[in-house]
Formats: C-alpha cells, sequence, structure tokens
C-alpha cells in the first residue's frame, strides 16, 4: 500500500507506545492462560484508552483520538501483528464499530456527550439488537415493539444471537414503533439499559459448547423517551448507514490476522512432515493466493474510502471472501490434522471469531474450534446467500426476487 | 507513469475502437481467416497501441506495464484476434530487455511487421544454438507457438554452449518449417515451429540474455493475467445481460437465485483478480522484489476466473450457450487457451508452493 510521511511517522508512534508497554519478548495473547489473558485484556484496555487509541478516529472530545481512517488502518495492522487486541472486550465490538459510529452520525448533542465517553470507560458495555426469532435475514419482519407511555418507551417482545450479551448492560435495539406501518417504514432504534426487571438475558450454547452468545427477552421494559437513535419510524436507515462506517479501515488488521493464522498452518505442515506432500503445497499456495487477495482488495477499498470515492462493491465482496477464506483454511487445517481432528485434543484455541491471535496454540482443539466458529462468519452481519443477493442486484443488476404480493402497497 | 484516470482513458479507447472495428461477428471472420491485418494495424500504428509499455527508445510511450495491462484486458474483453500478446507483449519486450533492436522494436509497435517468442516450452526452455562456418544455426521444435504462422520474425531462446541466448530468425529463411495446429481457442491461433539450422542473429547471450528472458516473462504472465480477466469480465458481462432478459417460469432468470450467486462468484473472482493483476503491475513499475512472486499469482487466480465465467456463461445460456453459433463458446475457449499460456494456475502454485514451503520465506517475510 502507498505509504505516506504522515502515516509512517504515526506508525513508529504506535511501535514506540507497543514497546513500552509489551516489553521485550512479548509472545502475543495468544500465548497467555485464560486467566492471565482476561487481566491482560483489562489492563490494555487501559493503556489503548489513555493513549487516546481505543476509539482512535472519534473526536477528543468524548475520549477519541481524532485521527483519520488512514492512521486507524495502521493501527490495527500493528496492534494484530503485535499481538494484542484492537477492541479488547466481547462487548468492544458493538461499542466503537456500531452504535458509536451510529451515534456519531445520528446522535443528539447530548446522547453523544452521555454514552460515548462511558463507552470509552466500559461503564457502558453494549449488545446489538436486530435479529429475532422470525427476523433473521429477512431484518425488517422484526416483531418487538415499543409504545411511548409519557416519557418512557415501554417494550415488549425477544431479540436472539447477541454476541456477550451476558456481560453489556445496554442494548441497541431494532424495535416497531408505528404499528400500521409496513416493514422497514415502522422501526426504529432504541437504547435500553439491561439492568432492569424487564429484561432477561439467557445463554444460548454454540456449536462450540460455550455460552458465548444470548437471547433476551423484553416484557414491559423501559428506557427514557430521548434513547431513540435519529427519528421515529427510521431506524431501518440507521441501521443500514452504519453498514457504511469504518470502510476499509479493518483492512490491515485482517490482513495481519489471517497472515498469522497462516504462517501457524505453514508450520503445521513442516511438524507434521507433510511439507513435499503435493496436495499440501497446492492447497496451501492456494490459500497463500487467495489470502493475497483480500489484502489487495481491502487496500483498494481503503484507498477508495480515503479518496473519497463512493463506496464500491469491495465491502460485500470483502465480507464474503473473508469469511469464507477462514471457513476453508480451517477446514484445510482439519485435513492436515487428519485422524488426529476427532478430539479435542492439547490447549484451546483462544478467539470466539475470526482467527485466533499471535502466540495462540496450534493443536486439534485450537484448530477444530477455529473450524467451528469460522461457520459462524458466513452467517452472521448478512448471511453469504444474502450477500450474494446483494452483490447480484446492486452491482450486477440482476432483478430481485418477486416478493409477496401483501408487501406491495 | 499514467495515473490512474489516464488509463481509463486508454482502456476506452481500445474498447471504443474495438467495439467499432471489430465486434464479435468480425472475431468469428478471424476464426476461418486469421485477424483482420487492417485493423491490427489501425490499432498498433494508428491508435498507438502497440508503443503502450514500451520505453521512448524504443518508439514506445514509457515502460510502464500499469499501461500494457489497460491495454490487454481491454483486448482479452473482446477477444482480440490479433498477435498482440506474441508481438508486442512477449517479442518486443524481450528484445528492448535484451537490448538494442530498436529499429525492429519501433516496427512492431507500428504493426508493419510481427514477431512471435519461440522456445520449446513458454516458459523460456530452449532450443539449440551452434556456430556452423562462423554463423550461428538454431534447431529444435517449438511445439506450439502463438501466432506462428503469421508472425514474419521469430524471437528464439536458445542455448548456446551452456549460455541461454536470445536470437532473431527470419521465418522465411531456410529450415523453418511452420505447420498450424488446429487450436482450440480459434481467436489465437498456435503451430509448431521446427528449426533445422535456421540461421540466427544473436541479441544477447549469457546472463543479460537469462535476465531479459525472466523479466519479460513476469511482465508477461501478469499482461496475459489481465487479457484473462478481460476474457472473464466479456464472459460475465454477456452473461449476466442474458440473465435479465431471458424469461422462464414467468420471470427473467437472473432473478433466481441459482443463477445470481453464480454470476456473482464469477464477479468476485474478477474483482479479485482485477485488484491482483494491477498490484503485479505496479510492483513491475516500482521494482518491488515480489513482482515475480505477484506476477504467478495474478496468472493463476486470473486463469482460474476466466475458466469459471466460461463455463458458467455456457451453463446459463442453456442450449443455446452449447451452439456454435452462440459466442459463449468463444469466451470459454480463449479462457481455455490463455489460462494454459506461460504456465497454467497449477504451475504458478507449485512456484508459490516453493516460496513458502522450501526455505525461502525469506522473501515473504520481507513483503509484509
Amino acid at each position: 500500500m502507498m505509504k505516506t510521511e504522515a502515516g509512517e511517522a504515526f506508525r513508529s508512534r504506535v511501535r514506540s507506545f507497543l514497546d513500552r508497554e509489551l516489553g521485550e519478548g512479548w509472545p502475543g495473547i495468544g500465548a497467555l492462560t485464560p486467566e492471565e489473558r482476561a487481566v491482560f485484556r483489562g489492563r490494555w484496555r487501559e493503556a489503548l484508552r489513555e493513549e487516546r487509541l481505543l476509539a482512535p478516529t472519534w473526536p477528543e472530545e468524548f475520549g477519541g483520538g481524532g485521527l483519520g481512517l488512514a492512521e486507524q488502518a495502521i493501527l490495527q495492522a500493528e496492534l494484530v501483528e503485535a499481538g494484542v487486541p484492537v477492541l479488547p472486550l466481547d462487548t468492544d465490538q458493538f461499542a466503537f464499530t456500531l452504535i458509536g459510529p451510529t451515534l456519531l452520525h445520528w446522535g443528539t448533542p447530548e446522547q453523544k456527550a452521555r454514552f460515548l465517553p462511558r463507552m470509552l470507560t466500559a461503564e457502558d458495555r453494549w449488545a446489538q439488537g436486530y435479529s429475532e426469532p422470525g427476523a433473521g435475514s429477512d431484518l425488517f419482519a422484526l416483531s418487538t415493539r415499543a409504545v411511548l407511555d409519557g416519557d418512557e418507551w415501554v417494550v415488549n417482545g425477544q431479540k436472539v444471537w447477541q454476541t456477550a450479551a451476558q456481560d453489556a448492560n445496554w442494548i441497541f435495539a431494532l424495535v416497531r414503533t408505528e404499528p400500521g406501518e409496513s416493514r422497514g417504514r415502522g422501526i426504529s432504534m432504541l437504547l435500553i439499559p439491561i439492568d432492569q426487571p424487564g429484561v432477561e438475558v439467557r445463554p444460548i450454547r454454540t456449536i462450540t459448547g460455550e455460552d458465548e452468545f444470548c437471547e433476551v427477552f423484553f416484557t414491559d421494559a423501559r428506557t427514557a423517551a430521548d434513547n431513540i437513535v435519529g427519528p421515529r419510524g427510521a431506524g431501518s436507515k440507521v441501521a443500514l448507514t452504519l453498514l457504511g462506517f469504518e470502510r476499509g479501515s479493518a483492512s490491515g488488521a485482517l490482513y495481519a490476522g489471517y497472515r498469522i493464522e497462516l504462517d501457524r498452518l505453514v508450520a503445521l505442515v513442516r511438524d507434521r512432515g507433510l511439507d513435499q506432500t503435493d496436495w499440501v503445497r497446492d492447497r496451501i499456495a492456494q490459500a497463500h493466493l487467495r489470502l493475497e487477495m483480500l489484502r489487495y482488495l481491502g487496500e483498494r477499498n481503503l484507498a477508495g474510502a480515503l479518496s473519497g470515492a463512493p463506496p464500491g462493491p469491495e465491502s460485500s465482496i470483502i465480507k464474503l471472501y473473508e469469511s469464507e477464506y477462514h471457513a476453508q483454511i480451517t477446514e484445510l487445517a482439519l485435513e492436515l490434522l487428519g485422524d488426529d481432528a476427532v478430539a479435542w485434543s492439547g490447549e484451546p484455541g483462544v478467539a470466539h471469531l475470526g482467527p485466533d491471535p499471535l502466540g495462540s496454540p496450534s493443536s486439534p482443539a485450537a484448530w477444530i474450534r477455529q473450524f467451528l466458529t469460522s461457520r459462524a462468519a458466513t452467517i452472521y452481519g448478512g448471511s453469504s446467500e444474502i450477500q450474494r443477493n446483494t452483490l447480484g442486484e446492486q452491482v450486477l443488476g440482476l432483478p430481485r426476487e418477486p416478493r409477496p404480493v401483501q408487501e406491495a402497497r | 507513469m499514467n495515473t490512474q484516470a489516464e488509463r481509463d482513458e486508454l482502456r476506452s479507447v481500445v474498447r471504443s475502437f474495438l467495439e467499432s472495428a471489430q465486434d464479435l461477428a468480425a472475431v468469428r471472420t478471424a476464426l476461418e481467416h486469421g485477424h483482420d491485418a487492417k485493423t491490427w494495424t489501425r490499432l498498433t500504428g494508428e491508435l498507438g497501441l502497440g508503443a503502450v509499455g514500451l520505453p521512448e527508445s524504443h518508439g514506445g510511450t514509457g515502460a510502464s506495464l500499469g499501461d500494457l495491462v489497460a491495454v490487454t484486458e481491454e483486448l482479452g474483453r473482446l477477444l482480440d484476434p490479433g498477435p498482440y500478446l506474441p508481438s508486442l507483449v512477449l517479442a518486443a519486450r524481450l528484445l528492448t530487455a535484451a537490448g538494442g533492436q530498436e529499429d525492429l522494436v519501433a516496427e512492431l509497435a507500428e504493426g508493419r511487421r510481427v514477431a512471435t517468442f519461440v522456445a520449446a516450452a513458454d516458459d523460456g526452455t530452449p532450443l539449440a544454438a551452434r556456430e556452423q562456418d562462423g554463423a550461428l544455426v538454431v534447431s529444435g521444435v517449438a511445439p506450439a507457438v502463438v501466432h506462428g504462422a503469421t508472425a514474419d520474425i521469430l524471437v528464439v531462446v536458445a542455448d548456446l554452449d551452456g549460455a541461454p541466448t536470445v536470437v532473431l530468425v527470419e521465418s522465411g529463411a531456410p529450415g523453418v518449417e511452420v505447420q498450424p495446429l488446429p487450436a482450440v481457442d480459434g481467436t489465437r491461433p498456435l503451430a509448431a515451429v521446427r528449426l533445422t539450422d535456421a540461421p540466427a542473429t544473436v541479441v544477447a547471450a549469457g546472463a543479460a540474455a537469462r535476465a531479459a528472458l525472466a523479466e519479460t516473462l513476469c511482465s508477461a504472465r501478469i499482461a496475459l493475467a489481465a487479457e484473462l480477466v478481460g476474457v472473464a469480465q466479456g464472459a460475465l458481462d454477456l452473461t449476466t445481460a442474458y440473465a435479465k432478459e431471458r424469461q422462464q417460469f414467468g420471470r427473467a432468470i437472473g432473478s433466481f437465485q441459482a443463477i445470481k450467486h453464480r454470476l456473482v462468484d464469477v464477479m468476485m473472482e474478477v474483482e479479485a483478480s482485477r485488484t491482483l493483476v494491477r498490484r503485479a503491475a505496479e510492483a513491475v513499475d516500482e521494482a518491488d522484489p515480489r513482482a515475480e512472486e505477484l506476477s504467478r499469482l495474478c496468472k493463476a487466480a486470473a486463469s482460474e476466473a476466466a475458466l469459471l465465467a466460461g463455463k458458467a456463461s455456457v451453463q446459463v445460456h442453456g442450449a443455446i450457450g452449447f451452439t456454435w453459433e452462440h459466442d459463449a463458446h468463444l469466451f470459454l475457449k480463449r479462457a481455455m487457451g490463455a489460462s494454459r499460456l506461460l504456465g497454467s494456475a497449477r504451475d504458478h502454485r507449485q512456484h508459490i508452493a516453493a516460496l513458502l514451503l522450501d526455505g525461502h520465506a525469506a522473501t515473504l517475510e520481507e513483503s509484509r
């Protein structure tokens, strides 16, 4: 990627920060025990926050770093390469990549002043409330509803698949506030406190055997009338806006993370004496090729964002590429493990989502878990099938599937 | 070096010329009668597109591979049947890299002469050269030479006493036998070339020849990968248009996910390959040490993208796509031919595997 003087100066700043904080011989967070990791995450988050690198692109008045997209991309790549998390808590991704940027765009001055600083201190920890049992890919079929009662919204319904909601104390949710309006038009985005009698969070066990995400039940749950983001009935528009945020900035981190993973896989190939086996060589070369494609698609996306060009198809393409690449590479890992891929042996893996970070074990247990967790990425955030519909319709201009007649009103 | 905007302009020059002067019906004529010489001289000489990517010292517009790939991608999109690849990408660049031959390269660039690249295999495996009565002669067989029967001059890779050598052989010289082959891809004719003590002139020898050959093959892989991206894009455009228009079960077949998703898969491979091709061309222009690796990556990627697009095109068109009269097979066959030229995807993956697994990891490490 094109290097600039300012960018490289920022990179050195990040590197000296990393040297100062991590010291000599830091092996990467993946090498820590689960207990050490939990402690490190807290300490690391504080260090990032004090350096104003936790929300690098947010305005300084809210505790952000006031930096640009280019710096953010450099920062993320440097952190991942160094083996430290970009967003240390599981709830952070929802605060810093979703509701935070949404509030910066749509929020009132009061909302920004109230919520953004508390995201940085982790006094407020966020979960996302979009999907429902009856509204997955067809998000706007959602039925959780809220009615205004004096100066409060009263919320009833159920949300599902809330990653890390057991750690969260706030949820941003799409709810139906305008009965009679059809589908997308009747929806608003509300900010709802979780710690109240009307909200119940129940964990859901995933295919890895862990309680990693939740369902959230609202029974006359309450939130202040002004905890609405954007105008009433504009929730679907507000929700779609956030898909455009941070375009491209994650590309460096994405590449760095998957490169660390591929290096680990190449080491596994050597350890198992498979490095002269033809099919293995072909598949490893193919993995390298796919990863380089992902890398330059990411750089192109970032370059487009930096030059102010209107968003192209890159974001959807990258989402598909990334998730499918990860599914393929973890599948290859299990093929390399052969008969060892049938039992959870060795050190457990580290990451809940995405590739295991620097220092993580290369055990059967870790790779099996990666294989399983990689199944999630082709489902969440718009399944691969939905992404292909979007690309087919918006980029190739193919006709939409006909919809049931009652929706046409 | 040109900016992306200037390159886009270059692309549209090629595109509008080919669309007006050489549509797919004209390409079909070439299947029977070879490429149209008048179109070729207009493309190269009049429009000056033969000079793209060649240094000014050789009558070119500047040695930018980024410019050249903008041209070859467009040539691929409309299945240009002319000898651009052998004459201007391979022969002219090899002569330029080997040094000298300014006049001949300028003639090639203007389309006044056509050259091709001759080796025992298109990875540059040499034929045999020896001294005979104080002159150099070359012998050996090049089994599938691109535009072998069209070219009037052969740029030959030969081995002279263990040293790689680049030599020129006139196609009309004694000892030159050219046998046209029934090429699968009729838009790019092939011929077997047999040389039997054919008289030759040395262009470069030893280390200079070896370096020139490596440099040329690296650039040519990228230019051909760009062509394959164009072929894939052309097939995708044809198929997408059909999927929007063709009605079955009362609606356009492109509304069915089975069709839509298949076309998106093609589009993704086209976009990713194009991105990789442009990065590879940039690496050559910047003398980036990763240029060689990237040239292999992009050729592998674009070869598979073009085959994917060609196969999808026949399938989505249904029975009409299986007919000779429909254009879908022209794209598929161009992909079949070009994906094998200058190394198949599998060949290049083998090289990449050696980089990754046989102790050359440092090269990749440095690239981060």
